[in-house]
């Protein structure tokens, strides 16, 4: 799996365009960086020769002289390392916001196919904790090692530079140190994505729940909700303990070693390894050197860790943002009011499905309602969804007025064709934004269309157009979203307008008059009404009668009704026995 | 403080012994690691001699080359004895926290937005992993690392060592002052991240509504507003950490400065060993290390502060369980129902949402329930289902007051199927059954007119639904939740505007199964269409919360109002459709 992912390198590369944007902040860090380096690796230098020139001779002036030097090594140090640090977590930071954007912007443009087939939570992942774990790594990891090896290798130079031999034998300790972390690191990683799959799937379990959770309680599912529960979070537990074990001895390991490479550098001072009596300032120098070695060393692993975790969510990132499943639009713009409507030989198969629609051809004309109606199943929505643009892909013809429609600019489309759909969707934010959804509606008309949809007392229960909605429309009911929805829709006065099952949950006094009063407004607009409710479509001016994906029957209500075929069946079975129902 | 004191005593201490072999090893490894040092001043200052000195110097070396090893052994140890209880109270806290919510009733959870809950399962539940393991081992290790080498250097030099406590000192003074900063920017960016994810979260659930009016570009806009807020406070924590992360170790740099200053000319003077001085500078090195952790630490605990809150939020709010801790058993046939004067509003609302309802309903009856959309129709349902509690005596069980009862016994007895229900990404049957007998499912999906829909499906009830799988139409979703409570053998049944997902044949051949079903259960409709009223005993027709009018079918057709209105209207549309 590892060998097929692109490789850490080429995905910090493609992040290119975002840190180039923010290149002033990570320059100035790539310069801070060797300041601080140089600096930290003139300490133990300094210190070498207080203990040999001046401590070992005796010379008390030169010794206070190159304290001082040491305290202005230390001071400009930490502010090179502050100033590399804070340019690089603006960078980062600028970096990732931008990434954050993007994503989210990127995602809001695919098309509804590609949202059948993604679990909200699993696109949520993708702007949240993935960028999050970007961030993580752009400061803490990614670009500190850059800092790291700079250290290492300054401190390795300088450590040649005073003692050759010395170094090389020190240096002795790299490879079995190497093996080492090597096989902890590979026993750790695979550790890891077993601890992030166990981690993923408990979330995923408690998220469902939760959300679901008027279920659970309703029916008394808690027990075994919270058995299968322990037994994911079992998994998880145990499988981060073993982890831990590995991890711990990884640390111990590389701190272990710092005390070896003591006791190596005191034998080579006492000429085990054949060298002459080294001095005492060399040695203090070289102690300094190793500790400051093995700390960069000891949190690689740690940083190597995150950065594995970063490419992982690079990795998910960018195949987020190479996806261009966009519904493509064309380049055209219908000349006028949208007049008419003519499909012909319409066909659509949803991905990798059946043909839900099998060659329909229909013609609305300008101001006319025509109604589509059909059992579940039989096609009637996806209608909706095509005209919309919701799918594209279809094969036939839909055009408007001469135009065919995946010809159009999206613009175009949005202001011709308004949809009130089966699902509503309302945001946390005021009555205004959830009427407007951010296009410039004055209040008169949103107040207008309010009355028009009998919402003019929830509004005013939900405290004036500023009044809030709440999350996922919480404290409005199913039915009185619907007015909502019917609302915003009446608000933004496209010329043509599908409502598919617009008021299935509203009562039908409510819906009665919402039909009465809006007659009127629809009088002149091209109306579709997407319905599995008879007593809304009898007035249309052609009522369409599908199954199966064709269009079986069509005609006025009175044509249908004389003829005894499908519209007439599926009218006896709402009708039956008793006069009623009109919802 | 105290929320951590709490949970150090709720959680921790059972694992006392843990930490307790945990400290001492780590005191052991510090012990090792502040005397290796003097062993390399022993072999400094023996090598200073000359020759004479190399055996000396040789046993010191090897000294530290055991002591190195052994200090691996132990250092594994303890970070084990810490890190190990440290995912174990990881996993009681998600457990406990999961269990509660659970447990609590929606008027508890109402305070807080779905997300926000699923984060403190995940998120905060797993950062207090982070106080129990990692900060507690900090903790314990800077103390031992300060004590074992402050009383060195102590041995060593008590004048550098009181000087090399002074830059130490300073560093945690500058730290405690941005502490406070931490802390306040540490919760704005918890909050923010949460309106963000929110923020996408819902835009991704709507995005066909967003997509169906061009609305992306006022999205982006709204999600660029807070995602600006959030570097603001981001950028506002890179300025404290950037003084903060390596103040620590500048204290410990600044020490080799005063030691040279000051004890460098002690060296000269032979007040202090060459050796001691090399040896007093790896004990303020080895410093370094838990120092810079220190700073870390402090920011963690901060943190979990913060997440220990927002756990406490739920875990030690009281259950809404006025049945506690003495219920009544719930009725063991179907009961009657009384409702008298019942007025109930939504917790945070200011106006009631049912207003003084009254009825009574006979053991086994059935009860209509109608009215305009907002007339409170679902709330009343919910009441009767004591999701949220009504005001006490208001709703009466066979006698008894609905608060009284068990509530888990009570919700055994009913049945309530929600008008909007979640699907699980389980398999349809799963979904079904929840758990229960596989026996009569196809029965089940065949009654709640599924049948067909369940054929067309690629592999039947099998069929993975939900989220992750087929995605079912509105409809479809209705009579799956319908499907789900009727395979549940209720004393009470409640449906809320349910059969509006079926055709007008199926809901009659419903209401003939639920009125032939014996023994029969107490039963509330809440519909539309008021044909599938007509053989109720009673029906309520509530308008603003209030019941402005009920009786049977035929009492209610004979005078006006909104149910005769309701029902000529239903019956013109199909006398028009006749003519």
């Amino acid at each position: 799996m590892a060998e097929s992912s692109p490789s850490v390198g080429s995905l910090l590369w493609r992040l290119g365009p975002y840190v180039r944007a923010d290149a002033p902040y990570y320059l100035v860090a790539l310069l801070a960086a060797p300041a601080s380096t140089a600096l930290v690796v003139a300490q133990p230098w300094l210190l070498k020769r207080a203990i040999d020139e001046h401590i070992l001779t005796g010379d008390v002036p030169g010794l206070v002289w190159i304290a001082w030097l040491y305290l202005g090594a230390v001071l400009v140090g930490f502010a090179a390392e502050a100033l590399y640090m804070l340019a690089l977590s603006y960078g980062a930071m600028r970096t990732i916001v931008a990434v954050r954007r993007d994503v989210y912007a990127h995602t809001l443009r695919l098309e509804r196919a590609y949202f059948d087939k993604q679990p909200t939570g699993k696109l949520l992942t993708r702007v949240t904790s993935d960028v999050d774990a970007l961030g993580e790594t752009l400061t803490a990891g990614a670009v500190t090692i850059v800092l790291d090896v700079l250290l290492v290798m300054g401190v390795l130079g300088a450590m040649f530079a005073f003692d050759a031999k010395l170094t090389g034998i020190l240096l002795l300790i790299g490879p079995p140190l190497a093996i080492v972390v090597n096989l902890v690191r590979a026993r750790l990683r695979t550790l890891f994505v077993r601890v992030r799959t166990a981690l993923s799937a408990l979330n995923a379990y408690a998220s469902e729940r939760i959300t679901g959770l008027d279920v659970v309680q309703l029916y008394r599912d808690e027990a075994r909700t919270l058995e299968s529960f322990d037994e994911k979070l079992g998994v998880y537990r145990d499988t981060t303990i073993q982890s831990n074990f590995w991890d711990a001895l990884l640390f111990a390991i590389v701190d272990g070693l710092s005390s070896i490479c003591m006791a190596l550098l005191l034998w080579y001072g006492a000429g085990v390894f054949g060298a002459s009596i080294v001095s005492a300032g060399l040695l203090a120098a070289f102690i300094e050197y190793i500790s400051r070695l093995f700390e960069p060393i000891r949190e690689f692993s740690q940083k190597l860790a995150v950065i594995q975790r970063a490419a992982a969510a690079l990795e998910k990132i960018f195949g987020l943002l190479d996806t261009h499943a966009f519904v493509p639009f064309g380049d055209r713009e219908l000349p006028g009011e949208l007049g008419s409507i003519e499909v012909t030989d319409l066909a659509f198969a949803y991905e990798g499905g059946p043909d839900v629609l099998k060659g329909l051809s229909f013609a609305v004309r300008s101001g006319q309602t025509v109604a589509v109606v059909g059992r579940t199943g039989s096609g009637k929505s996806t209608i909706g969804r095509l005209l919309t643009r919701a799918y594209a892909g279809y094969r036939g013809a839909i055009r408007l007025d001469g135009i065919e429609l995946s010809e159009l600019t999206a613009d175009s489309l949005r202001r011709s064709i308004g949809v009130v759909q089966q699902d509503v969707q309302l945001f946390k934010g005021t009555v205004r934004f959830n009427l407007t959804l951010g296009a410039p509606i004055d209040d008169a008309t949103l107040l207008d269309a309010i009355r028009l949809c009998r919402a003019d007392a929830l509004v005013e229960r939900l405290g004036g157009l500023d009044g809030r909605i709440e999350h996922q429309g919480r404290n409005v009911s199913v039915g009185e979203g619907q007015l909502l929805s019917f609302a915003r829709t009446l608000a933004a006065h496209t010329p043509m307008v599908i409502l598919d099952e617009a008021t299935a949950n509203v009562d039908s006094l409510t819906e009665a008059r919402i039909q009465a009063a809006t007659d009127v407004l629809l009088e002149r607009r091209t109306v579709i009404v997407i319905a599995h409710r008879l007593s809304t479509v009898m007035r249309a001016d052609q009522i369409l009668v599908m199954d199966a994906g064709r269009i079986v029957e069509r005609g006025t209500h009175a044509e249908l009704m004389a003829s005894s075929g499908v519209y007439h069946g599926l009218f006896e079975s709402q009708f039956v026995e008793r006069p009623e129902d009109t919802e | 403080m105290t929320t951590v004191t709490r949970f150090v005593r709720r959680y921790m201490l059972p694992y006392a012994k843990w930490y307790a072999a945990g400290t001492l090893c780590l005191w052991l490894t510090n012990w090792i690691a502040v005397t290796i040092p003097l062993y390399v001043a022993e072999g400094i200052d023996a090598l200073a001699k000359g020759p004479a000195g190399r055996d000396t110097a040789l046993s010191s070396a090897l000294v530290v080359a055991v002591l190195g090893v052994i200090v691996i052994g132990i250092r594994t140890a303890s970070r084990l004895l810490f890190f190990t209880p440290g995912r174990l109270v990881e996993a009681e806290v998600k457990h406990d926290v999961f269990a509660r919510i659970l447990a609590h009733q929606p008027s508890t959870l109402d305070r807080f937005a779905t997300g926000d809950l699923i984060s403190r399962v995940s998120n905060d539940a797993g950062m207090v992993r982070m106080l129990a393991g990692f900060a507690s081992l900090g903790v314990v290790n800077t103390v031992a690392a300060l004590t074992l080498t402050g009383s060195q250097m102590v041995r060593i030099s008590p004048t550098l060592a009181a000087l090399a406590a002074l830059p130490l000192l300073g560093s945690f003074l500058v730290i405690q002052v941005f502490m406070t900063q931490l802390h306040r920017i540490t919760r704005a960016m918890q909050d923010l991240s949460g309106e963000l994810s929110e923020a996408a979260l819902s835009s991704y659930q709507g995005v066909a509504t967003i997509q169906a009016f061009g609305a992306g570009p006022a999205f982006e806009a709204r999600f660029e507003e807070k995602n600006q807020a959030f570097l603001k406070v981001v950028l506002q924590r890179a300025n404290v950490r950037t003084v903060f992360g390596p103040i620590l170790s500048l204290g410990a740099a600044v020490n080799v400065f005063l030691l040279l200053r000051y004890g460098g000319p002690q060296a000269i003077t032979g007040e202090l060993s060459v050796g001691d001085l090399v040896a007093f500078m790896t004990l303020v090195a080895y410093l370094t290390g838990p120092m810079r952790g220190m700073s870390f630490i402090f920011a963690l605990v901060k943190q979990s502060q913060a997440s220990l809150e927002r756990l406490e939020e739920v875990l030690d709010v009281p259950l809404d369980r006025p049945d506690l801790p003495d219920p009544a058993p719930p009725p063991g046939e179907a009961p009657a129902i009384e409702v008298h004067g019942l007025t109930f509003t939504y917790p945070g609302e200011t106006s009631p949402t049912l207003r003084d309802i009254s009825f009574s309903l006979p053991a086994g009856g059935t009860l209509g329930v109608v009215g305009p959309t907002g007339s409170g129709k679902t709330t009343l349902l919910r009441v009767l289902a004591r999701l949220y509690d009504p005001p006490a005596d208001a709703i009466r069980i066979d006698g008894t007051c609905v608060r009284c009862i068990d509530l888990d016994g009570w919700r055994e007895a009913m049945t309530l199927v929600p008008q909007k229900s979640y699907l699980f990404s389980e398999s349809l049957a799963d979904n079904i059954l929840l758990g229960g007998p596989r026996g009569g499912l196809d029965a089940l999906v065949a009654l709640a007119a599924l049948d067909v829909d369940v054929a067309a499906l690629p592999e039947g009830v099998e069929t993975q639904v939900g989220e992750a799988g087929v995605t079912l139409s509105g409809g479809q979703r209705q009579r799956t939740a319908l499907a789900r409570g009727l395979a549940r053998p209720g004393r009470v049944l409640m449906l809320d505007d349910v059969l509006s997902a079926v055709d007008h044949k199926t809901e009659q051949q419903l209401v003939d199964v639920l009125r032939s079903r014996s023994p029969r259960p107490t039963t509330v409709l809440v519909a539309h269409r008021l044909s599938a009223l007509q053989h109720a005993d009673l029906i309520l027709v509530l308008d603003g919360g209030r019941v402005v009018d009920s009786g049977t079918h035929a009492e209610l057709l004979a005078r006006d109002g909104i149910y005769r209105d309701t029902w000529l209207h239903q019956t013109e549309s199909e006398g028009g459709g006749h003519g």
